[in-house]
């Protein structure tokens, strides 16, 4: 669930920061610039690109690829995984595409309109550690890039790629400085579309494709520092494109992916408002152990936080949550506390574990908040 | 006989703040050709002062000091600051208790400078004699500081007669030996003294050196 | 406050003088250190604005030797350094470079990956080129004089100008690269170089080490590149850009002086400590025999000094801002910088209260050791053995670079302070000698006769005496070279520049004047010779252009001139040939006093076949001989003719040359100067001391009948004494460490040798300005209030 992450990252990257030297004379002298590039980024300029606005079928495995004529996409991986002694670990890849301008762009690749970004991160439970990392790349085929058949998102040395060629069993691998990530991912079950056959809403005119694939074996190694472990478990993807960027009034969100012990998954999200009131679009999706997917309206949960934790900027994380949901009613903990990606834009993005009211886990997953910087 | 020296009525006082001190009052005292008058009296009785106000280093409150010398009777208290430092140039001769000789001189230099300082060249040989008649002439080229407080004191009476002056005033100047030097120093300050035709004005609180001289003024608390 | 720490405070403040003393002289030492700190923050501030900002944050570039650089290559070793090689390695970026004329002037136009890019770290001049991805987006430094939003027509296609950078940095063109690629008329896969940014430990460490005390990178000889990827050459940064290494140097340079300032100081220091060390004898002797411990009264005494040493560092903070202004104002590289002055940050708070506090204390303790000392420590003789071995060392190794050489600088210096005392022992051991005058006598054997409370003050003035004679015999000799120069390069009448644009027309115009009786065009490139990047400069060489640079017959085909800079960073010598397209012979090396870059001088024609397209942005015209005066409204005619252009005839530019050379020197002078005066308050404050300890020899002579006229003449003669000696220390030293200057130190930092000319009058008036300071010294009067310091 990152619709109005990517805006918000690319915005950040590619105005924000060269502005903020305005001091300097070269930076003086690159203001204006910065506004033009801005205004390509803005609703207005949306022009030229596709939008998300009419339930269209998807064609997989097409659909798998990217998605050029739309201006924001990403592929979004996480996965919670024992070593053989059942110690946990979280792992996080996401990859996100932005297009600087519409159309193909020129035949030279170094002039590529496309831009990518990708965010790693691993955390150990045992170690009450997270590590991360985030690379850039232009959409140049020699550094970054996407293909649907074969398939395979690759940006600066790391890889999401269909083992053979196809999107049911694909090949995670990342070597970042402080880790690194090998994983053998087959699908357990089938795409899910979210919202209306795929087409997701998140206000009155914003909107994305949406799908998840719920549930994924993994296995293969991890690294944190110079130790390796085997490891295996459950893996989840999303795959989101889209045009539109964040509609007013909204502030943050808080979003989960959960793996139930019982073969059921969960996805729920909420949409923080400004006046603090519920957002009609807040949404959840319960998926039953045959594939079935059981949708919620904001009405349907409830979703509380619990217990704040506060880092040492002073920002405080909801990292404890009460969700009931349908017959449900669950405990969400954060599995170590400091799960924040301090990177282009700050988040947080972690394990999660799941618990019955009783205190008997239940299940494991991933939770993502934003917006709590203020 | 003219006295050398003649002091009458002298009186010098000190304004300490608002407290004043009197340390001479109504002092008077004559000394003659060859004589010697012992100035006694305890610590601060003002013998230090008298000798400062006789060498014209401290102007009087009252009274007159008239100093006889070959050239004429000079009224010191009359003097301008020039010609009092040329009266003591030329006419006296002094040895202290401490610090007489000029550190970075020798023996022979200390004692040829008041020869320089008045032009009266002509006196070296009768000057080193004297230095040889007090029994340094094998320590004519050593400084002060490689000398024995006795030797220093030799050197100092043959410095204060060089020039032969018609006065010499002495402070205390056996005050830093022990007995036997003072006695022996004592001895060669009378005699050369006397052999000059010097007047000789000693301060000193030692009974036993003041009972050597010719006369004895006694000061204390201010009055005679 | 314990009781004996109140008696060092009272002791304080009844030595009012030496206290104050102490207090000028530190708060001098520490002003000059934070001024010559401002001074090289603002100039290496300003250095970032005209460095390359696409090279900003890099540590190296790598290229494939000559071999051409392709895109794949890049990604390969990308992708092996993203696979875990290389694990120092924090950025590569692909860049391409190339030179074309654009706007009618010649540009370097530099394309770079900036998102690449965009990992690097922003420091002063980086810019963010991510501004520039997308259409044909220009960066344009300020010698094309175009507006941002202006557009530009390059080879039919229109470019827009996104930006202008304030500096002239001889027509940068930066773009993104792709854009560039096409700009250059490169394909897809043509790359120039990779830039590199390695996690260095020793370029860190420099980074900081350029903080706290400005220049000082430049003080160590270059370091070439330790990282050399298989089939790849790597070349330093620094190497890049040497006209920033140049203007380090000059900093370093600046702030070397400006520790001596402090190093003066610090002997003043240490010799007031040790007068009040003796004079409190008796009393520490007291305190000893109830009971204090040496250590405390070290620690009382050093606490006292140390908060000396406070008051100094404030004062000296202020101070020092005051006088980076005024010096600034002096000197053309920090009068040319533009922005503001630095602001006062941690580091220079540090370096003022270590400068004040810890050469106080210092100064306290050494004392303390020195009075107190078991046999004193090591002999002179030791002492001075390992300063000259110091001082050999920095001489004889070139590696020890700038450091090395002011190393061997202080190490003689501090050499002559060692041996003053010694040499008043056994000028004092000779003092039966001495003839004339009684009171004479006596005048000159008090310079000798306290060698304890005089000898690092007599030092300190000799050192001082040393370091402003070998300036000015440094700069005088600088400067008679300079001229010389400049009278062989200024042959022409007329110097036109069009800074940058072509002045064919300009060229054309003057031929039409019936006064002109020749025109010399010239035009320069950026090129390179093996890795160094240097300006090739091109003209007709014909045999009278030949001989500007000192050449006779002028040069034959397939020759070149190099600078005396360029010629000794390749060790190469007229005869050997250069790596420059097929291999030049070297004809000749000239002087190029005042280059910060390194430059190659060669013939039009062999310009043209190393492929370079021919601009000239300068011309020189000579005037027919019988028509100087129907010449003399030239200037004014071509600058109606042609607006935008430079005119400047011969003589001004001499002037021009020459005001600059003086202004580049005053704050060398100045800071001399400074420590001139700490100089001689210290041998002031030592007379003071000798004179308080001569008050009852002095009653002495006064009783003796010596006059005051007497004992003034005493007195000078006394500090004519302490400034012979001085003086006689500083020749040897000054025309020694000038002899440093120019051998050492000049080729060090700048790459160019001086001829040191020892001219009578640049020796004399130091020797006198520091017999002045003596005597000047010796004559002011004793404060008043000084008698209560016994």
């Amino acid at each position: 669930m990152r619709i109005v992450t990517l805006p918000a990252l690319l915005l950040t990257l590619l105005i924000v920061a060269p502005g903020c030297q305005p001091d300097e004379p070269a930076g003086g002298a690159m203001g204006e610039g910065t506004l033009r590039l801005g205004a390509v980024l803005g609703e207005t300029d949306a022009q030229g690109f596709a939008r998300a606005e009419a339930v269209v079928p998807f064609a997989f495995p097409g659909d798998h690829g990217p998605h050029p004529r739309f201006r924001s996409e990403w592929w979004y991986l996480t996965a919670n995984v024992q070593n053989e002694f059942g110690a946990e670990f979280g792992v996080q890849f996401t990859v996100f595409r932005q297009a600087l301008a519409p159309g193909p762009g020129p035949a030279n690749p170094w002039l590529s309109n496309q831009v990518f970004l990708a965010h790693a991160a691993v955390t150990g439970v045992l170690e009450q550690g997270h590590w991360h990392e985030e690379r850039v790349a232009r959409g140049h085929p020699g550094v970054a890039g996407a293909t649907a058949e074969p398939f395979r998102v690759w940006v600066d040395g790391w890889e999401l790629a269909g083992r053979n060629g196809g999107f049911d069993e694909q090949r995670l691998s990342v070597k970042a400085d402080a880790f690194a990530v090998d994983l053998q991912l087959d699908a357990l079950k089938r795409p899910v579309l979210q919202g209306d056959r795929g087409l997701s809403a998140k206000g009155p005119e914003q909107a994305s494709y949406y799908y998840s694939v719920p549930r994924l074996s993994a296995r293969g190694t991890l690294r944190i520092g110079e130790v390796e472990h085997q490891v295996s478990g459950r893996a989840w993807i999303d795959r989101e494109w889209s045009t539109s960027a964040l509609s007013s009034g909204q502030v943050g969100w808080d979003w989960f992916a959960l793996h139930l012990d019982d073969s059921w998954e969960i996805m729920v999200y909420q949409l923080r408002r400004a006046d603090g009131s519920r957002d009609r679009y807040d949404h959840a999706v319960l998926i039953d152990p045959y594939g079935a997917k059981h949708p919620l309206g904001a009405d349907d949960f409830e979703l509380e936080p619990e217990i704040f934790w506060q880092d040492d900027d002073g920002v405080a994380w909801p990292l404890q949550w009460r969700l009931k949901a349908l017959d449900r009613e669950l405990r969400i903990r954060a599995a170590v506390p400091d799960q924040r990606m301090e990177t282009s834009v700050s988040y947080w993005e972690g394990l999660v574990g799941v618990f019955d009211m009783a205190g008997r886990r239940t299940g494991r997953g991933y939770m993502e908040l934003t917006g709590y910087e203020g | 006989m003219n006295p050398v020296l003649s002091v009458a009525g002298l009186a010098k006082r000190y304004v300490d703040g608002s407290a004043e001190r009197v340390v001479l009052a109504e002092v008077s005292l004559e000394v003659g050709p060859g004589e010697i008058l012992a100035v006694c009296g305890p610590s601060g009785s003002g013998k230090s002062t008298l000798l400062s106000i006789v060498a014209g280093l401290v102007l009087p409150d009252a009274g007159l000091i008239e100093l006889t010398t070959p050239e004429g009777t000079l009224r010191i208290d009359g003097l301008s600051d020039a010609a009092r430092a040329d009266v003591r140039r030329r006419q006296l001769g002094y040895v202290f208790q401490f610090f007489n000789l000029v550190p970075t001189l020798t023996v022979r230099e200390n004692v040829l400078l008041p020869l320089e300082l008045t032009g009266r060249g002509h006196l070296r040989a009768a000057a080193l004699q004297r230095l040889a008649d007090l029994g340094m002439d094998d320590r004519l080229d050593d400084f002060p500081e490689n000398l024995s407080g006795g030797e220093r004191q030799r050197t100092a009476i043959a410095r204060a007669l060089a020039h032969e002056p018609v006065l010499v005033l002495a402070d205390e100047p056996t005050g830093n030996l022990d007995g036997g030097n003072a006695n022996l120093v004592t001895d060669l300050l009378w005699r050369e003294v006397r052999a000059q035709g010097a007047a000789l004005l000693l301060a000193t609180h030692n009974e036993a050196v003041a009972a050597r001289a010719d006369h004895v003024l006694r000061l204390g608390a201010g009055a005679v | 406050m314990s009781l004996l720490g109140l008696s060092q405070l009272r002791f304080l403040l009844r030595a009012r003088w030496s206290t104050l003393s102490v207090l000028v002289g530190l708060t001098l030492g520490v002003a000059a250190v934070v001024a010559v700190h401002q001074i090289g923050s603002r100039i290496n501030a300003s250095l970032e604005m005209v460095g390359l900002p696409h090279l900003d944050g890099l540590t190296e570039l790598l290229d494939r030797d000559g071999a051409n650089l392709t895109d794949a290559d890049y990604f390969a070793l990308r992708a092996r350094w993203r696979a875990g090689e290389y694990t120092d390695v924090r950025a590569l970026v692909p860049m391409v470079e190339g030179q074309r004329v654009m706007a009618g002037r010649r540009a370097l136009v530099v394309g770079v990956d900036w998102i690449a890019a965009s990992s690097l770290p922003a420091s002063g001049s980086g810019i963010d080129g991510r501004a520039l991805i997308a259409d044909g987006r220009l960066l344009v430094d300020g010698s094309f004089g175009l507006r941002a939003g202006e557009s530009i027509e390059v080879g039919g296609a229109s470019f827009q100008v996104e930006g202008v950078l304030d500096a002239d940095l001889g027509g940068l063109v930066l773009a993104d690269l792709g854009i560039a690629q096409t700009l250059l008329g490169l394909p897809p896969q043509a790359l120039s170089q990779i830039g590199v940014r390695r996690s260095d430990p020793y370029a860190r460490a420099s980074e900081l080490a350029e903080r706290v005390l400005p220049g000082i990178s430049a003080g160590f000889a270059r370091r070439s590149s330790g990282w050399q990827p298989e089939g790849w050459r790597a070349r330093s940064i620094s190497a890049e850009q040497p006209s920033l290494g140049f203007a380090r140097s000059v900093v370093f340079n600046v702030g070397a002086l400006g520790l001596l300032v402090l190093v003066v100081a610090w002997f003043l220091i240490y010799q007031i400590a040790i007068i009040w060390h003796r004079r409190r004898r008796l009393l520490n002797d007291r305190l000893e025999a109830m009971g204090v411990s040496r250590i405390e009264l070290t620690r009382g005494f050093v606490r006292a000094f140390f908060l000396l040493g406070l008051v100094a560092s404030f004062a000296g903070l202020l101070g020092g801002v005051v006088l980076a202004r005024g010096l600034g104002a002096m000197t053309t590289l920090a009068a040319d910088a533009a922005g503001q002055w630095p602001p006062i940050t941690g580091w220079l708070l540090l370096k003022a209260g270590v400068s004040g506090m810890g050469v106080g204390s210092l100064s306290a303790w050494m004392a303390c050791r020195r009075e107190w000392g078991s046999g004193s420590g090591a002999p002179t003789w030791i002492l001075a053995g390992v300063l000259l071995a110091v001082a050999a060392a920095g001489v004889y190794f070139p590696v020890t670079g700038l450091f090395g050489g002011f190393a061997a600088v202080l190490a003689l210096g501090m050499l002559v302070v060692a041996v003053v005392q010694p040499m008043l022992e056994a000028l004092r051991a000779s003092a039966l000698r001495l003839r004339g005058r009684l009171l004479n006598r006596h005048a000159l054997r008090e310079v000798a006769w306290y060698p304890r409370d005089l000898s690092v003050a007599v030092g300190a003035l000799s050192l001082a005496v040393a370091t402003s004679m070998a300036v000015g015999l440094m700069v005088e000799s600088f400067r008679t070279d300079f001229a010389q120069m400049l009278d062989q390069r200024l042959a022409h009448d007329l110097y036109v520049d069009g800074g940058g644009r072509d002045l064919a027309d300009v060229h054309g115009w003057l031929l039409e004047q019936p006064s002109v009786d020749h025109v010399q065009p010239y035009g320069r490139a950026r090129h390179r010779v093996g890795t160094v990047p240097i300006e090739l400069g091109y003209s007709p060489l014909d045999e009278a252009e030949a001989a500007r640079y000192g050449v006779r017959g002028g040069l034959g085909p397939g020759e070149a001139l190099v600078s005396e800079r360029l010629a000794g960073l390749l060790g190469a010598d007229v005869g050997d040939r250069l790596a420059l397209g097929g291999g030049l012979r070297i004809a000749g090396v000239f002087s190029g006093f005042g280059e910060a870059g390194y430059r190659v001088l060669v013939d039009e024609s062999v310009a043209a076949d190393l492929g370079i397209e021919l601009v000239h942005d300068r011309l020189s015209v000579s005037l027919a001989a019988d028509d100087q005066v129907a010449g003399a409204d030239l200037d004014a005619r071509l600058l109606a003719a042609f607006p935008g252009v430079e005119v400047e005839p011969r003589g001004r530019m001499r002037q021009v040359a020459m005001e600059i050379f003086d202004r580049t020197f005053a704050i060398t002078s100045s800071l001399t100067l400074l420590a001139l005066l700490v100089a001689a308050i210290g041998v002031h404050n030592s007379l003071v001391a000798l004179r308080l300890n001569q008050q009852q020899g002095v009653h002495l002579l006064v009783m003796l009948g010596v006059t005051a006229g007497e004992l003034a003449r005493v007195a000078v003669r006394r500090a004519l004494g302490i400034g012979s000696v001085a003086v006689a220390l500083a020749l040897p030293l000054g025309v020694l460490m000038a002899w440093l200057l120019c051998a050492v130190i000049n080729p060090r930092a700048f790459g160019w040798t001086v001829d040191l000319h020892l001219a009578l009058s640049d020796v004399a008036v130091p020797l006198a300005l520091g017999i002045g300071a003596a005597v000047l010294a010796g004559l002011l009067p004793s404060p008043r209030d000084s008698a209560g310091e016994i």
